[in-house]
């Protein structure tokens, strides 16, 4: 009979399905060695878990929320608001539509000319849209702003590869991305949401008078 | 006219503040940094590391997401601070650490820090290889579940179980090395 190893360690942690628990149980129940190495396993655990937490030095506090100042006092402007710097893609619209020239000459015609007439402000919505969308997507893609001063520019690229040749695993996106590329929309943005039914029903309710 | 609305909406949610995120946060990434690297300085330094990416994407702070993305940062960047650090002393590490463990010498600060139950754990945990130290913080005092940790480190679940078990296996056999070595220094001070 042959003794229990990473079992227990997962066994003690809670982690065993159903039917690994029970074989682990009834070996157990006829191994005083392995319930000796239980006992030991659990030991060590609450001494872990018992640890008193290390508290950081005040001045490293200070140090810490002084990093903003540290960091900024350079042309990238810190993220102030989702999307509040310059879009990086504003100088190519997706749309491959022309900029205004500075005389304002018109475009040289070609096939999407046509429909000017037509497009008119839907030409401007869908600038808008496909700027916007350039401003969010590389405001993801660019968690290492390209114009980054030396100082505090981590080899972040380096990093993931470097992890990913070492771990053997795909490499890690930019941490900048995980929160919002690799999880579900949290339960934050149900206030939104819930704002604008208020909003709406504050304007039934204005109206209801009138109907009467 | 109907325009205002949505735009007002889109505005609407501002990230926290810089202080905010640094009084909620900082405890917790300084107490992961501390049992991973062993001591204040580098867990200052790493401390530090990951609050400067936290600042870079602090306009993507969802609360909720935010802890275990923290946890993954501080993980990552310590596995690649301890990598690139020493990367001729780690090698086989796993597979001969407790041999290596004979050999380690307590330093004077370390014998100092030695008559505190807490160092000695902490100095135990110094002893494994980075990979296996990373596994055992965050199942025994993080209170990850080892989904959580291979999700945290991009390993598989066998994985965890495997570094949980070995981890914890040297631990324990350092640890009762300490305990023996102090046994003798205690012997020799009391003759």
């Amino acid at each position: 009979m042959s003794h229990l190893e990473e079992q227990l360690s997962a066994f003690i942690d809670g982690e065993l399905g159903h039917s690994e628990r029970e074989r682990v149980l009834s070996h157990l129940a006829r191994c005083e060695p392995c319930r000796f190495e239980a006992a030991m396993l659990r030991q060590l655990k609450q001494r872990l878990c018992t640890l008193r937490p290390p508290e950081p030095a005040s001045e490293f506090l200070t140090r810490l929320l002084a990093l903003p100042e540290a960091t900024t006092g350079d042309p990238p402007a810190p993220p102030s608001g989702f999307g509040a710097s310059p879009p990086l893609g504003a100088g190519q619209p997706l749309g491959g539509l022309p900029l205004p020239r500075p005389e304002r000459r018109p475009a040289p015609a070609r096939g999407l000319f046509r429909f000017r007439g037509e497009w008119g402000r839907a030409r401007y919505a869908v600038a808008g849209v496909s700027m916007l969308a350039a401003a969010l997507g590389t405001a993801f893609l660019a968690g290492g702003d390209p114009a980054e001063p030396p100082v505090v520019t981590p080899a972040l690229t380096d990093y993931a590869i470097e992890h990913a040749a070492v771990s053997g695993q795909s490499p890690l996106g930019d941490p900048a991305t995980v929160p919002v590329v690799t999880r579900p929309l949290s339960p934050h943005d149900a206030p939104t949401v819930q704002v604008v039914q208020t909003v709406n029903r504050g304007v039934m309710r204005s109206d209801t008078p009138e109907h009467r | 006219m109907a325009d205002p609305a949505p735009a007002a909406d889109f505005g609407h949610w501002e990230p926290p503040s810089w202080e905010e995120v640094v009084r909620t946060h900082s405890a917790r990434v300084y107490r992961l940094a501390y049992r991973l690297t062993g001591n204040q300085h580098d867990a200052e330094d790493l401390t530090q590391e990951v609050f400067i990416r936290v600042f870079r994407s602090l306009a993507n702070y969802t609360p909720g997401t935010f802890e275990g993305w923290l946890h993954r940062i501080t993980t990552n960047l310590f596995l690649d601070m301890a990598r690139r650090r020493s990367r001729i002393r780690f090698e086989g590490l796993a597979e001969t650490a407790n041999d290596r463990l004979e050999g380690r010498e307590p330093s004077p600060a370390q014998a100092y820090d030695d008559r505190h139950f807490d160092a000695d754990v902490q100095a135990a945990l110094d002893a494994l290889s980075p990979e296996f130290r990373a596994a055992v913080v965050l199942c025994d005092i993080e209170g990850l579940s080892y989904e959580e940790i291979a999700a945290t480190l991009g390993v598989k679940l066998g994985t965890v179980r495997s570094r949980i078990h070995r981890g914890r296996a040297q631990l324990r056999a350092a640890l009762q090395h300490r305990r023996q070595a102090a046994e003798r220094v205690g012997e020799v001070t009391e003759a």
